[in-house]
């Protein structure tokens, strides 16, 4: 199981992650290695009812919607990198 | 008063809240005097990123701050096991106002508007906070050499690494530095760093914990637990951090109140089960040894010991860890896009911007499982890796299920090895993940398990890890209670060059 470096490429272009010209090379071999301890799970068979997202299954934990109190203005915008009077101002979304 | 003979630095918790409570000592002294020990210790240990002093910590919440507050409530005759007592806390647990790293660039300069819910609880408890420490980034590793900012050495060995990823813990606790730290565990990151450090090392069945507050890196595998000098404190900081957490809608209900009630040193009778898959992995024949004469000494008590447990599943645990755990980060760093907090990085676009950000926000390990979990979950993929590592998580599951019907706990080494060099494995992903063979199938089945000291090979720490069934710890820490009292393996220190 070989990983090209196009394919590394594509898939730091769906995480948007930038990679440099030595990164980009070392994680193609890399993934190519790990991916190879994973084909012993293609030997798995699997009965058809199998599947967990959680160690112990799942239960509702819906709780009624009640408004309280949490954190001001200033806590929120504390740890953003640029905030212009309330507001946390971003790059321009569209062209 | 009475005399003490050990070095404070080397009390357990329990020993230092009699000593508190009798008046012996001050919180504000002990304090003092581990923040001497770390300013002694730590430049050669490094296992702490931050230091709760008044450098980094906003006025009212500095260690020493706290060590007054909590004299004043010994005084008033309402202190807990905790109070006084200080902590460090793994640095990807979120303190209000104290820098919160997780061990990467992306987050250095980050201070939490909030307290985790187990930070909350310790300071209810009026423990102090000694400081944060120093981790593998974003807690993918097994070595704490993936830290953004330095590594962390192993105590008994200052060329060996400390374990990973809760180094910086387990090394603190190791040497003096905290008498207990809060580790984080999604495939061995507190029991491995336990093991290699030589101290007690408990990850919690699944949802014990709240996990508020703690960065996430694999959600459905993380869990928060204490690294300590002996079980009975494993006991007592365990006793503080459960609960449910509305804040955590995976968290449970503890069974249990007071876990202390669990520490009874007797096995007779226990049904211990011994996975004859992990003993032939092991690589080192002293950790061979110390495991083997762990298992004799609970076989010479009265429990009742099988050493022929076969494990059906267990050689797919390694992969599917390895699939689940990035898929599962790579959902979770997708947050990181340096527009609320965090590193930014300036672009002449928002898109651009938000790819230099990360290129260069995470280091090489942290970048390596984004790229492997979103190949798990891409188009193409998500069947062949993500959906049969879930479904072969469902039957790793249900063994453990099986098996502790028949079995009270499972005995089985912590590691293959002891500690190995810095620098040895940081270079090879797969012989790194390896180390985690031992540890990664208790996080797939959510179960308990428990790392205790168990002796020494070619003059390095052995664990041995005791499992238990889901919500199981109080047998967990029986077992190890009467292991620990068996062999006093927990009173050997690191001889460090201050000493």
């Amino acid at each position: 199981m070989s990983v090209t470096n196009k394919e590394v490429l594509y898939l730091a272009s769906l995480v948007r992650m930038s990679l440099s010209e030595e990164e980009l090379n070392r994680l193609g071999t890399e993934l190519s290695q790990v991916l190879e301890q994973f084909q012993s799970l293609e030997k798995l068979e699997i009965p058809e009812e199998a599947t967990a997202s959680h160690p112990h299954g799942k239960r509702s934990v819906l709780r009624p919607d009640q408004p309280g109190d949490t954190y001001s203005l200033e806590e929120m915008l504390q740890n953003a990198p640029t905030v212009e009077g309330n507001l946390i101002k971003v790059k321009a979304i569209l062209d | 008063m009475t005399k003490i003979s050990t070095p404070l630095h080397w009390l357990t918790i329990h020993e230092t809240a009699d000593l508190l409570r009798s008046g012996d000592i001050t919180s504000s002294i002990l304090i003092d005097h581990m923040l001497d020990r770390i300013r002694v210790v730590d430049p050669s240990i490094q296992a702490f990123t931050t230091l709760n002093d008044s450098t980094s910590s906003p006025p009212g919440s500095t260690a020493r701050e706290q060590a007054n507050e909590a004299d004043l409530i010994i005084q008033s005759g309402k202190s807990s096991p905790l109070t006084g007592i200080p902590g460090q806390l793994k640095d990807n647990i979120c303190t209000i106002g104290l820098r919160t790293t997780c061990g990467s660039r992306m987050l250095e300069d980050f201070y939490p508007p909030y307290n985790a819910t187990v930070v909350d609880k310790l300071l209810g408890e009026h423990s102090v906070i000694i400081g944060k420490g120093n981790m593998d980034e974003f807690a993918m590793g097994s070595s704490t050499e993936n830290s953004a900012f330095h590594p962390t050495h192993n105590p008994w060995d200052l060329d060996k690494v400390p374990g990973g990823s809760s180094g910086g813990p387990a090394a603190a606790v190791a040497a003096g530095e905290s008498m207990y730290a809060l580790g984080s565990d999604t495939g061995g990151s507190i029991r491995q760093p336990a093991a290699l450090c030589g101290v007690v090392g408990l990850k919690p069945t699944y949802g014990l914990v709240s996990r508020y507050g703690l960065i996430a890196f694999a959600s459905s595998l993380d869990q928060i637990g204490p690294i300590t000098r002996d079980v009975t404190d494993s006991a007592i900081v365990l006793n503080a951090l459960t609960g449910e957490d509305a804040l955590d809608a995976t968290s449970i209900h503890a069974p249990t109140s007071d876990y202390r009630t669990s520490l009874v040193p007797d096995v007779a009778g226990l049904r211990v089960g011994v996975p004859k898959t992990l003993i032939a992995q092991i690589t080192e024949p002293g950790v061979r040894d110390a495991v083997e004469s762990a298992i004799s000494l609970f076989e010479n008590n009265g429990a009742i010991v099988d050493r022929d447990v076969t494990l059906d599943y267990y050689d797919f645990a390694l992969a599917v860890y390895y699939i689940l755990a990035p898929a599962e980060a790579s959902a979770n760093l997708a947050r990181y896009d340096g527009v609320k907090y965090g590193l930014s990085a300036s672009a002449e676009t928002m898109w651009k911007a938000l790819e230099s950000t990360k290129g260069l926000g995470f280091g090489p390990e942290v970048k390596r499982r984004i790229i492997l979990g979103t190949y798990a979950l891409s188009s193409g993929y998500y069947d062949a890796y993500y959906r049969k590592a879930q479904q072969a998580r469902a039957l790793i599951i249900q063994e453990f299920s099986a098996l502790f019907a028949r079995y009270d706990v499972l005995l089985s080494p912590v590691t293959p090895s002891t500690a190995f060099n810095l620098g040895a494995k940081v270079n090879d992903p797969v012989e790194m993940y390896l180390n985690d063979v031992f540890t990664i199938p208790s996080n797939i089945a959510g179960i308990p398990a428990i790392s205790i000291p168990a002796g020494f090979s070619n003059k390095m720490p052995v664990g041995l890890q005791i499992m238990g069934p889901w919500l199981g710890e109080s047998q967990v820490l029986q077992a190890a209670y009467f292991y620990e009292q068996a062999t006093q393996w927990n009173h050997y220190h690191p001889e460090l060059l201050t000493d």
